[in-house]
């Protein structure tokens, strides 16, 4: 019976970390995606400067989160972000607006696939 | 295996060893690729191993849940007559029916009164009464209780827990060395002692 209710223990303790870990990547994402969103804005503005810099701020929140995305997010979608986030740099660098709207989406899209997966869904248990 | 108070693999109910193996696959995936965290395999690990816990918990109290998890227990040989039906159903055929009865030294099938095809795929035979052997009971013969041999002393080593409770103290293990000829336990390779005081001595092998 004692092994029975720590086990129960443990898996309650489990679901409510797993909710906990949920609402952290959903906090993480959403503020590096306003980040994104905000740098995007001030691209389409033609304020170059103003836009690598406000991306770099989004990849700073990024990379200083790296304890927590390398112990629970697998490594190849790390570096997925993490790529993309240097390609919508350097296309800033080169002012390619154009180009540059394609890599924001590519980047938003990584970045939102990352927090999908860990909700609680139909589609990322099956 | 040891968490689910089991010993051996064949002690495994389908659904146990199923947890094994997954289990053991989970933790060798992020083992062989350093692109998955070991986070990922210890938490699938951990919940499939509590969830295995949590329902043999719940199996141990409910009947039917154990009925539907682990199955139920079957006659291969009921009254001594084969049932087909059930060898059928169990994909069990005669060839492993007689070799499984081989392996318990029984040859003659007209001699099985039951064998039941256990949840664990073991079968359990027992003989028709007349081809069981007699016990000193049906006998009416006395018999002596002997108790439990304890082993006293292992490969030299004094085994000093089963010394006490063997009831017996190391005046009596001195007494029993020197009346076998060895003079320290080192020189013994197995001792054990029962209730009725018979003691089996072997003395140890010397190397060349």
């Amino acid at each position: 019976m004692k092994k029975t209710i720590a086990a129960a223990l443990i898996l309650l303790l489990m679901f409510v970390g797993s909710l906990y870990n949920i609402h952290y990547l959903d906090n993480l994402t959403g503020e590096i995606t306003a980040h994104i969103q905000h740098s995007r804005q001030l691209c389409e503005a033609g304020s170059f400067d103003e836009a690598q810099s406000s991306l770099q701020k989004a990849l700073d929140i990024w990379l200083n989160a790296h304890r927590y995305t390398h112990v629970f997010i697998r490594h190849s979608e790390i570096d997925a972000v993490t790529d993309a986030f240097y390609d919508v740099l350097q296309e800033l660098g080169h002012d390619e607006a154009d180009t540059a709207a394609g890599s924001y989406d590519m980047l938003l899209y990584h970045l939102n696939s990352i927090a999908d997966m860990e909700r609680i869904r139909l589609e990322s248990i099956l | 295996m040891r968490l689910m108070g089991k010993r051996q693999l064949g002690q495994l109910e389908p659904s146990e060893l199923v947890v094994s193996v997954l289990i053991a696959d989970l933790g060798a995936h992020p083992l062989q690729d350093i692109g998955i965290p070991m986070l990922n395999g210890l938490v699938a690990i951990v919940t499939i191993f509590c969830l295995e816990l949590v329902l043999s918990g719940i199996a141990l109290r409910s009947a039917p849940l154990r009925a539907l998890l682990w199955g139920k227990p079957c006659f291969l040989i009921e009254k001594g007559v084969i049932n087909q039906k059930e060898m059928r159903r169990n994909r069990f055929s005669l060839d492993e029916l007689t070799e499984e009865l081989r392996r318990q030294s029984v040859t003659d099938l007209s001699t099985v009164e039951y064998a039941v095809l256990e949840t664990d795929g073991t079968l359990n035979v027992l003989l028709a009464p007349a081809f069981q052997p007699v016990t000193a009971g049906q006998m009416n013969a006395a018999v002596t209780e002997k108790g439990y041999p304890i082993i006293v002393i292992d490969d030299g080593h004094i085994l000093q827990d089963n010394l006490r409770k063997s009831g017996r103290d190391l005046n009596w293990l001195h007494k029993q060395l020197k009346k076998h000829g060895a003079k320290i336990p080192e020189e013994v390779f197995l001792l054990m002692v029962d209730d009725s005081d018979q003691v089996y001595y072997t003395a140890k092998e010397k190397r060349p």
